[in-house]
């Protein structure tokens, strides 16, 4: 439970409170948005631990002389 | 101004829009885009995508008419691109490919504090097998707080189609002909299989955010009160992004088979038939060839190993599929684009007043085309008289490589096993009369050993005026 708690706490603060852009000629909807809003925060606890494991990798292949470990293909592949 | 024309499906984003004048293309930036445009040029963003080859580069123009002088800030020359394709002409890697640049350029932009404001998959095109953004006024500064407007978008035009191939059809990329806006997520939600809802992200990026959509379709939010920041959208673009590299279809054989290996030419029966394909080729050298039919590309190939733009197109996605992976593996050439194209019921001109995605037609015609084991199934599987196949082929090119397959073949024996012979009409002497009105015999060739035969053929009219036709 109070992991739970946590983690809507660690969402929360992702979310930041900033207004909006001019020039949007796309209408996002507003189920899309009220989803992202919410998807967001728990994507954003994924990444966290994500790039967690990630730097610790690189830490360890840093140390063996390895390469630092591929973080993205530019081109999409 | 004169020779100038928008172009018709340029009409959405008041940024800018695109034009052509004498031919060629232009794309005008108004003078509301500025500050992004600015931004775009001078951050770095701009130059770091050229470098990377991740989007089309340009020339700012002065000496142009400008076309509407109030509202214009600069007019850009951008990079050609030889053919203009669809989504609903890519196959399944190709769709991938393009869903994973999208991300990879939202991600880049936010490096150096710009966003996309949308997520089309008409923001791509190919060159040759490499997928390359060609919307310039696609980027507005980021503003802290605010949502990833493209969310949606890109949801619709590249995630639902890439999940519905994988998991359901691999030909439901066609829904995106009818929904030139991505494919509703409602829809999407309700033919995937149930199975999809076990993994996370299909669960929430499709399923529950289709729910959203539902919940919310007759409420307003107001948007002041948008908020999220600038790492939850990098969160949900890795997320994304994740999600899209496990999508996966295989390829598992091909409609016509290992069509090489059945078909009944022995090795020197095919040999010959490459030698006098590339025979004709250099006759015309052309600069741009379409390949109807062209399976996997062995002939498109003798093509573009002479330098020349080739266009390969074939009915089936599992042989557009291997084509493009088999170039893309050898890295051999940007020549060769593979296209999913059904001739007998191609791509037609449709959107706002038929006119913002053209038809297979309208983005001809080509110097060459190549009909190589083709006609049987047009006459016989699909009915067409001859001569109709004549007209057709006279409206695509300026000349033709074609190879009648007589009916004692035993491809077109195949094909007449299951049904009557309704085909009198179809022998050699039929085949040239058809074509007589339409095209001039320069060349006929038996091919080997075989009961083929291979004709070059010039279309009686000449380019421009097909192209004023089409």
């Amino acid at each position: 439970m109070k992991l739970r708690k946590d983690i809507l706490v660690l969402a929360a603060v992702f979310l930041m409170t900033y207004s909006n852009t001019a020039q949007a000629y796309l209408d996002p909807g507003t189920g899309s948005m009220v989803f992202q809003m919410l998807i967001a925060g728990f994507c954003a606890i994924a990444f966290a631990i994500k790039m967690f494991w990630r730097n610790i990798i690189n830490f360890f292949l840093k140390l063996f002389g390895k390469n630092k470990a591929e973080e993205e293909n530019t081109d999409g592949e | 101004m004169a020779n100038s024309q928008i172009d018709s499906a340029s009409f959405r984003d008041p940024s800018g829009f695109i034009f052509k004048q004498d031919s060629v293309v232009y794309r005008q930036v108004n003078k509301v885009y500025k500050e992004h445009y600015d931004r775009l040029m001078t951050s770095g963003l701009y130059q770091e995508l050229i470098d990377k080859n991740m989007m089309v580069d340009h020339v700012e123009v002065d000496d142009q008419q400008i076309i509407n002088l109030q509202s214009a800030y600069k007019i850009l020359k951008p990079q050609h691109i030889d053919f203009i394709s669809y989504p609903y002409e890519w196959s399944f890697s190709q769709l991938k490919k393009s869903a994973l640049l999208t991300l990879a350029i939202q991600k880049k932009a936010f490096e150096f504090g710009m966003t996309l404001k949308d997520a089309s998959g008409y923001n791509i095109q190919f060159v040759g097998v490499k997928p390359i953004f060609i919307d310039t006024l696609s980027f507005e500064t980021y503003v802290e707080g605010q949502v990833w407007q493209a969310y949606r978008q890109f949801c619709q035009h590249f995630l639902a189609p890439l999940a519905l191939m994988s998991y359901v059809d691999v030909n439901l990329n066609k829904l995106l002909s009818v929904h030139l806006d991505g494919i509703p997520l409602d829809l999407a939600s309700k033919l995937l299989p149930w199975r999809t809802r076990l993994n996370v992200s299909l669960l929430s990026h499709i399923h529950l955010h289709a729910k959203s959509q539902q919940k919310y379709a007759s409420k307003t939010m107001d948007v002041k009160v948008r908020k999220m920041s600038k790492f939850g959208i990098r969160a949900l673009i890795d997320s994304l992004e994740s999600m899209i590299k496990k999508l996966t279809w295989k390829p598992i054989g091909t409609e016509w088979g290992d069509y090489y290996e059945e078909t009944n030419y022995s090795d020197s029966g095919m040999n010959d038939k490459k030698r006098l394909v590339a025979e004709f080729i250099d006759k015309v050298n052309p600069q741009l060839i379409w390949d109807l039919g062209a399976n996997q590309g062995v002939f498109s190939k003798i093509a573009s190993d002479k330098g020349i733009k080739t266009l390969s197109f074939d009915v089936d996605p599992a042989a557009v599929e291997k084509h493009f992976l088999i170039r893309q593996k050898h890295k051999d050439d940007n020549l060769i684009l593979p296209l999913i194209l059904d001739l007998t019921n191609p791509s037609s001109a449709i959107g706002w007043d038929h006119a913002e995605r053209n038809s297979f037609e309208q983005r001809g015609p080509a110097g060459m085309a190549m009909a190589l084991a083709l006609i049987h199934h047009l006459a016989i599987s699909n009915n067409v008289p001859l001569d109709r196949v004549a007209s057709f082929f006279q409206k695509l090119c300026g000349y033709l490589i074609i190879e009648f397959v007589p009916k004692e073949d035993s491809q077109v024996e195949r094909l007449l096993a299951t049904r009557e012979d309704i085909f009198p009409e179809y022998h050699e002497a039929a085949f040239e009369k058809a074509f007589q009105p339409y095209f001039e015999i320069e060349s006929k060739q038996s091919v080997g050993d075989s009961k083929r035969i291979l004709y070059l053929m010039r279309n009686k009219t000449d380019l421009e005026t097909i192209h004023s036709r089409s």
